[in-house]
């Protein structure tokens, strides 16, 4: 199975530079599939990243324009996806920063101290959710609260899949940073876990 | 890399790495050594992997966002209509070249005289008015080498009187203008890239 996964993440970063080539060629359906085959991805960790519908749609759409402004400069030695988590994460931390930059002021000072998410009252659950929806409603709200310092590497982590490595270039965090931070982001999150009951992790 | 003592290891960012499969030959090694003796290890790599679990799924689930259906087809045209600084220099003469051959094709259409209104008049008053700001620029010049001239003789006090100095005030204000142009020609773009 890896080395099938494998196989398959080497035909689809092929494919990805066959795309930016006839994007850059001036071929109009190379970028739209760059677009429609990132589309999610990048919308799904830009909303994670800024928590509104519409902020998130407006990024994600100035996301792509600044890829295709940029596709001329895109190495094919850097993987394709990691370019674009880059460009996406430079926008969410810009539009954070421009809404009041509270949470990212903060950014510097959790590496060296300890964190605890504000307590809220446990919202009730549409009764009609099954438990393991709701258990993953509950983990997710637990993520949206983690400053965003945090949460953009659990995010990164554990919904994009990318690794040490990846996260560092996307950030410009050095590896150790990364290490460290999904090490306390997780201490955090299993504090905020038994604050609201849910057991088990 | 100088030799750590095995319990070092028990920071527990080694846990979580090790889970995430993110630790070298080397680490990898003293880790699974260390793990052998410490059960206080072993017992927080059984609580990470339950937490990275619930993790893995909670988050492997795009959040609910609905992106429009034609989202892709929408930002490619708005991407490919918009910056004029991606495009080859090829592809601009092209467009020149068609723009030129359209001029031709509707002033044929039209007539001589949509000719003369349409596209001589303008002509006329844009090299009119380039014919004057080359003027201007040249006299400007002139008296900003003329003025530079006479502060290398070490006259420099006789800039305070007659154009000279003005042409020099003038060509700095033109340059500082040329620069703001710029700017917002530039900010103009990223507006409408954005936009």
């Amino acid at each position: 199975m890896l080395a099938s996964t494998a196989v398959l993440s080497q035909l689809s970063a092929a494919a990805d530079c066959d795309l930016v080539t006839r994007a850059v060629a001036g071929r109009e359906d190379g970028f739209e599939e760059l677009v429609r085959r990132y589309q999610r991805p990048i919308a799904a960790y830009v909303y994670r990243m800024v928590g509104d519908y519409e902020s998130a749609l407006d990024l994600t759409q100035e996301v792509f324009i600044k890829v295709y402004n940029s596709l001329r400069r895109y190495r094919s030695e850097f993987k394709f996806s990691t370019w674009i988590y880059k460009i996406a994460h430079n926008s969410a931390v810009d539009h954070l920063r421009r809404q009041g930059g509270r949470e990212l002021a903060l950014q510097r000072e959790f590496d060296g101290e300890q964190y605890d998410l504000p307590i809220e009252s446990r919202r009730p659950s549409p009764e009609q959710e099954s438990e393991r929806a709701e258990r993953r409603v509950e983990i997710e709200r637990v993520v949206s609260e983690l400053p965003a310092a945090y949460r953009e590497l659990v995010v990164l982590r554990h919904s994009h899949d990318l690794s040490y490595d990846e996260i560092a270039d996307v950030t410009g965090l050095p590896l150790g940073t990364v290490k460290n931070r999904l090490f306390r982001a997780r201490e955090v999150m299993r504090r905020a876990f038994v604050e609201r009951g849910i057991t088990g992790v | 890399m100088t030799a750590v003592p095995d319990n070092s290891v028990c920071a527990g960012e080694e846990v979580v790495a090790y889970l995430d499969g993110e630790l070298d030959a080397r680490a990898l090694a003293r880790f699974e050594r260390h793990l052998q003796g410490c059960p206080r290890c072993a017992q927080a790599l059984e609580a990470e992997k339950l937490l990275s679990r619930e993790l893995d799924s909670a988050l492997a689930t795009a959040p609910a966002f609905e992106l429009p259906k034609n989202f892709a087809q929408v930002v490619a045209a708005r991407a490919q209509s918009d910056v004029s600084g991606v495009r080859r220099p090829a592809e601009r003469r092209r467009a020149l070249r068609l723009c030129a051959v359209l001029v031709v094709i509707a002033c044929a259409l039209t007539g001589g005289a949509a000719l003369t209104e349409a596209v001589l008049a303008p002509l006329r008053a844009v090299w009119k008015l380039g014919a004057t700001l080359a003027g201007f620029l040249g006299h400007a010049l002139y008296d900003a080498g003329a003025g530079l001239t006479v502060i290398s003789r070490g006259v420099g006090g006789r800039l305070l009187f007659g154009s000279r100095a003005g042409g020099v005030l003038v060509l700095l204000l033109l340059a500082l203008a040329l620069l703001m142009l710029r700017h917002l020609i530039a900010g103009y773009h990223r507006a409408r890239a954005l936009e």
